[in-house]
């Protein structure tokens, strides 16, 4: 094995309108743990794609061994000797442990094929760490740690030279990340180059030889050996100078609120994913809730917002109050794309007996209902008979507040109502909200973004493994919990 | 014992069609493709077979006529499907009625509205016992190279791989749309032995839509068989055992009317469906179409 | 839009390439289905049934369900007539029973597909196909044995007598006023579906049933509304043809109509008026194709394969991913969910 250094330099990415790497370089050393920090939407994914050859930069490259890289797909990346293990698993549920292994090995071998046979250089991993695992399992029926140990497999089944393992122990025990951890040290004893990206401080400095971090897009710490950083200089550039915003000055409307007492949410799988949280979120201001997507975060703010039933707990909302709710998904949850601007008002307008009178919706009444919230809320569109698919995200959420926040509802949900959008449409919700609360409402926003929680919320907690947190929000998104 | 045999033989008779076509449906939608199509491209393979049987007395020569008229069928309808993305049930539905069409216009303009039986050759038949037939032995033979085909090959395995995650596929640098195409042209082979089964061995006939639903009978016993090879072999077989009873049954004279036997293939097919509830195990991509990027 | 256009201007042109090639043959199917009165009201009565399942099945597919099991809604509708007759053939209003037993019928029969699917996860294409198979028999058991008609020599139910069938304008046609109800419900539909809030309701669903979901609307409930509707319209279609054409039921009593219906529903745009206009054009080809037949041109059959090679021009046309089109796979996507 020649050792080579991979190398990615000054890449730069965007999506639309927004930046998702901005002249970024790092370097993987073979026989080193490269631990890569940062909040969610910092760009470690990007970066991680980037790296794998699946994305391709819009400009700056890659790097193996001194000599250009050019990778057109991820498969060129793993012929390059680059595997990635990640964070959401690659796996296909219906299939056999040894069926997922020889899938990843598809592309060599005769045509007549021997699951175990094509799974079995895998397995020998699986030996040498002392797993147990069965090959003939499927993969369906496995925990979440199990899947995990065979999508490490799977990477490793092609001998690389590179593994990047991407927030693999988001999802996993102490128990199982202390494994993970030992898996990473033995390959990087072998002479393989690791990059771990996490966002656990701990984590990062327990087991990385050196640390980057990443936020918004561009590295703020550069290769720094482990040994010279703490957790708190580490939690300072990561989510910067955080401020709890003590303003709070906005008068709670006679003290009311909504309370969350012990709520527990069960997904499809009867697991807890929201695991006894407490919120009071009072009247008048905005509550904030931090934390890093996946735990519990939507599945909270669709209880609150009475989208989705709870299993035990309660949520008391006071009598006569609305709900309105922007979900995360805009696509997917907020609009149907297909369908007109107007119809997309009009999922919210249906309920308005102004618009309807038995049943029947006027259509006057509409169009001039739907042509003054448009106007109102600055939504650029050539008629309200477009398909909501056929607008920029900005003008999509601006359409989804305009419906949300029209009918005066005293409770306002929003999660994550800013992602993908440009600094003047972002800042357009962020005042809209702001509003919300200064007219005594009670306005409970779900944000991945630190800053922009310290710009507008009142008070914010960390959602933490489907629980509600309270202290130092910098520590308590380090994972120092 | 006559009775016995005559059940068997008209089981063999109704299950070898059965089998043969799904077969090659069940690889097709493993790979993510549900071909609603299937009882037209069967009812176009009789009718071809039929036709060039009818004129050269070969019915070896009317297999292979069916066979070819039943791939190029396929290949426009995995075009709509696979090539343009084309929403699935409405092709099918499409091809059904183009040959309906199709077979029944030309049947009319060739043989007249006539009524009568127009007899074409059948293949050889062994008349003493069970009228076995050659084909028959595709029967047994379709089934096993389907299996090995989907359990024990590369490509089996890219082929699932397409109707679970044409996504992982695709990341892997295969081609979803020719994986998927070269199980069409399997299935459009095993629907043509079928289809030209029923004019050359089956009823040495042909009339306007005699395929009846059949299509859709194959269609019901792979979702019965939950996707397996071994389920919807299992699944013809009990199928085929309905309408070998209906044979005795209707000779009986009982008095269960011979309806509910007739109605058993798709009765038994829904009631597996209620049992298996939504914990299906039907391909996860199934009938979902797939673009690269 | 575009697309629709592309769709008309390529169906011209082929039309037009077939009237160069067998313009004998397309001026006597032309005569056959416009050229008099007797010409007019054949195409007439050939549409009604056509827009009646057309309109069903587009209140179905606009809540996301698609429902391919026409053929059998409409044979329980028209089974349900034949039953009320032979069970109270003297009810005071007699013609209204059984043209409420006809919507009844059918709009059960698509509940079950409906039910199966909310409750169980049965695939609702899967589902309606397999039910039609199973109407097929029932029918096929009712002319043989209980409904028989009372001589017991040939396989159909009693005839309805004269005076209970639907009016004709003119007797030597078939056109019966039974045709009105097809217009009326193309208005009442377009009405419910584009003008009132449930209407809008079970439009979101089938758009989108997770925005729906979102705002808090029960996506199973208008599920089943809309299909129950669906299947209640298309049973009527059935008690419809039965009051209007044939006052018996047979084996042959459906040429498939539940299945004609669906390029209907298509090339109409899923809008219940557009369908009005899709079935006027393909009941004029019915028309004119019964005429080549009689002249000995062509055979009936020839009406599938033009409705096919329609409906695959209609789909090439048509933009790869349009959302009606994309009905079909959301519903399995649904089902395993």
């Amino acid at each position: 094995m020649q050792p080579a250094d991979l190398e990615a330099r000054q890449v730069s990415k965007r999506f639309g309108g927004t930046t998702a790497l901005r002249s970024v370089s790092l370097r993987i050393a073979p026989g080193t743990i490269h631990a890569l920090a940062g909040e969610n939407g910092a760009g470690k994914s990007t970066l991680v794609s980037v790296l794998s050859g699946n994305l391709r930069p819009d400009s700056g490259g890659l790097l193996l061994n001194g000599q250009p890289l050019r990778l057109k797909s991820a498969a060129d990346g793993e012929d390059a000797g680059i595997s990635v293990v990640h964070q959401h698993f690659a796996l296909i549920p219906a299939f056999s442990v040894a069926e997922n292994l020889a899938f990843a090995a598809l592309r060599r071998g005769p045509f007549l094929l021997n699951a175990d046979a094509l799974a079995a250089d895998a397995l020998q991993f699986a030996d040498k760490l002392k797993w147990n695992v069965t090959p003939s399992a499927k993969v369906a029926d496995l925990s979440v740690g199990e899947k995990q140990r065979i999508e490490i497999l799977r990477a490793l089944a092609t001998s690389p030279r590179f593994v990047l393992f991407d927030e693999p122990t988001a999802t996993l025990t102490a128990g199982e990340a202390d494994q993970l951890f030992q898996v990473m040290r033995s390959l990087a004893s072998e002479g393989v180059g690791v990059l771990f990206i996490t966002h656990r401080l701990r984590e990062a400095l327990s087991v990385a030889d050196r640390v980057s971090v990443l936020r918004k897009g561009s590295m703020v710490l550069s290769e720094i050996p482990a040994s010279e950083l703490d957790e708190s200089s580490l939690a300072r550039a990561m989510v910067g100078d955080f401020q709890s915003a003590a303003r709070g000055s906005h008068t709670a409307a006679g003290g009311d609120q909504i309370s969350a007492q012990n709520v527990v949410v069960q997904d499809a799988d009867r697991r807890n994913v929201v695991d006894g949280a407490n919120l009071a979120a009072p009247f008048g201001a905005i509550t904030g809730i931090a934390g890093v997507d996946g735990n519990g975060q939507t599945e909270f703010a669709e209880a609150l917002a009475g989208v989705r039933g709870i299993f035990a707990g309660s949520i008391t909302i006071p009598s006569g109050a609305e709900v309105a709710y922007i979900p995360q998904d805009r696509a997917v949850d907020g609009l149907a794309l297909d369908m007109s601007m107007q119809d997309n008002l009009m999922i919210r307008g249906q309920r308005k007996p102004s618009l309807v009178r038995f049943g029947f919706i006027s259509s006057r009444r509409r169009r001039e209902w739907c042509s003054r919230l448009i106007e109102e809320y600055d939504v650029r569109a050539e008629s309200i008979n477009q398909s909501a698919g056929s607008l920029s995200g900005g003008n999509q959420q601006k359409l989804i507040l305009a419906r949300e926040l029209d009918s005066n509802p005293g409770v306002i949900v929003a999660a994550d109502p800013t992602r993908g959008l440009d600094v003047r449409a972002a800042n357009f919700v962020r005042q809209k909200l702001v509003e919300c609360a200064a007219e005594g409402r009670c306005v409970i926003l779900f944000s991945s973004d630190l800053d922009e929680l310290s710009e507008i919320a009142d008070k914010v907690f960390v959602m933490s493994r489907g629980r509600i947190l309270e202290g130092d929000v910098a520590s308590l998104m380090g994972g120092a919990v | 014992m006559n009775e016995v045999l005559g059940i068997l033989s008209a089981m063999l008779s109704i299950g070898t069609p059965l089998m043969i076509a799904a077969s090659g449906e069940t690889v097709l939608e493993r790979a993510g493709v549900l071909n609603i199509g299937l009882e037209g491209v069967m009812l176009c393979s009789a009718f071809f077979a039929f036709l060039t049987d009818s004129a050269t007395h070969s019915p070896w020569l009317g297999l292979a006529a069916g066979v070819v008229s039943a791939v190029l069928l396929m290949a426009v309808s995995s075009a709509f499907v696979i090539k343009f993305a084309c929403d699935q049930v409405v092709t099918g539905t499409a091809v059904n009625l183009l040959s309906l069409g199709i077979t029944g216009s030309l049947f009319a303009f060739a043989f007249g509205k006539t009524g009568k039986l127009v007899a074409v050759e059948s293949v050889p038949k062994n008349e003493a016992f069970l009228s076995l037939n050659p084909l028959m032995l595709l029967a047994a033979a379709a089934p096993l190279f389907a299996w090995i085909l989907l359990t024990k090959t590369r490509w089996g395995l890219a082929a699932r791989g397409c109707g679970e995650s044409p996504e992982s596929v695709s990341a892997l640098g295969f081609s979803v749309i020719k994986t998927r195409l070269q199980a069409s042209g399997f299935a459009a082979v095993c629907a043509g032995i079928a289809g030209s089964y029923l004019t050359i061995a089956q009823t040495n006939s042909f009339a306007p839509n005699m395929t009846a639903g059949i299509g859709f009978v194959v269609l019901a016993a792979v979702t019965f068989g939950r996707w397996s090879i071994a389920g919807t072999v299992f699944a013809s077989l009990l199928i085929a055992l309905g309408y070998g009873a209906q044979f005795w049954l209707k000779a009986k004279q009982t008095a269960i009317p011979y309806q509910l036997f007739d109605a058993l293939p798709y009765l038994s097919a829904l009631i597996a469906l209620i049992c298996a509830g939504r914990s299906s195990s039907a391909p996860a991509s199934l009938a979902r179409p797939f673009s690269p990027k | 839009m575009k697309r629709q256009l592309i769709f008309y201007a390529l169906a011209a042109a082929i039309a037009a390439a077939a009237c160069l090639i067998f313009g004998d043959s397309v001026s006597i199917a032309a005569r056959g289905a416009f050229a008099d009165s007797f010409a007019v009201h054949r195409t007439l009565v050939k549409s009604a049934p056509l827009a009646l399942t057309a309109i069903g099945l587009i209140v179905a597919w606009r809540g996301g369900m698609f429902n391919i099991g026409g053929e059998g809604q409409l044979l329980m509708g028209a089974l349900a007539c034949a039953l009320i007759y032979r069970l109270a053939p003297n009810l005071p209003f007699e013609r209204a029973a059984l043209l409420a037993g006809s919507a009844i019928a059918g709009g059960t029969y698509a509940l079950i597909a409906a039910i199966l699917y909310t409750k169980r996860g049965v695939n609702i294409v899967i589902g309606t196909i397999l039910l039609n198979f199973i109407a097929m028999q029932i029918v096929s058991y009712a002319v043989r044995g209980p409904l028989q008609e009372p001589t017991h020599s040939i396989p159909q139910t009693a005839s309805l007598p004269r005076e209970l069938m639907f009016g004709r304008p003119n007797p030597q046609t078939d056109l019966h006023w039974g045709v009105l109800f097809a217009p009326v419900l193309a208005v009442a539909c377009s009405i419910w579906l584009f003008r009132t809030a449930q209407g809008f309701r079970i439009r979101l669903v089938g758009s989108n049933f997770r925005a729906a979901r979102a705002a808090r609307i029960d996506a199973d409930k208008h599920r089943t509304i809309c299909m129950g509707v669906s299947g209640a319209i298309i049973g009527l279609a059935g008690g419809i043809e039965f009051l209007g054409t044939t006052g018996y039921l047979y084996d042959g009593f459906s040429p498939g109509w539940g299945f004609l219906g669906i390029p209907v529903a298509l090339l109409g745009g899923l809008h219940p008026l557009g369908a009005l206009a899709s079935a006027f054009g393909f009941g004029a080809i019915i028309a004119g194709t019964k005429q080549l037949e009689a002249a000995g041109r062509a055979d009936s059959s020839l009406v599938f394969a033009i409705q096919g090679a329609a409906l695959l021009l209609f789909m090439l046309a048509q933009a790869v991913r349009t959302s009606s089109l994309r009905a079909s796979s959301r519903i399995v996507e649904g089902s395993d969910a």
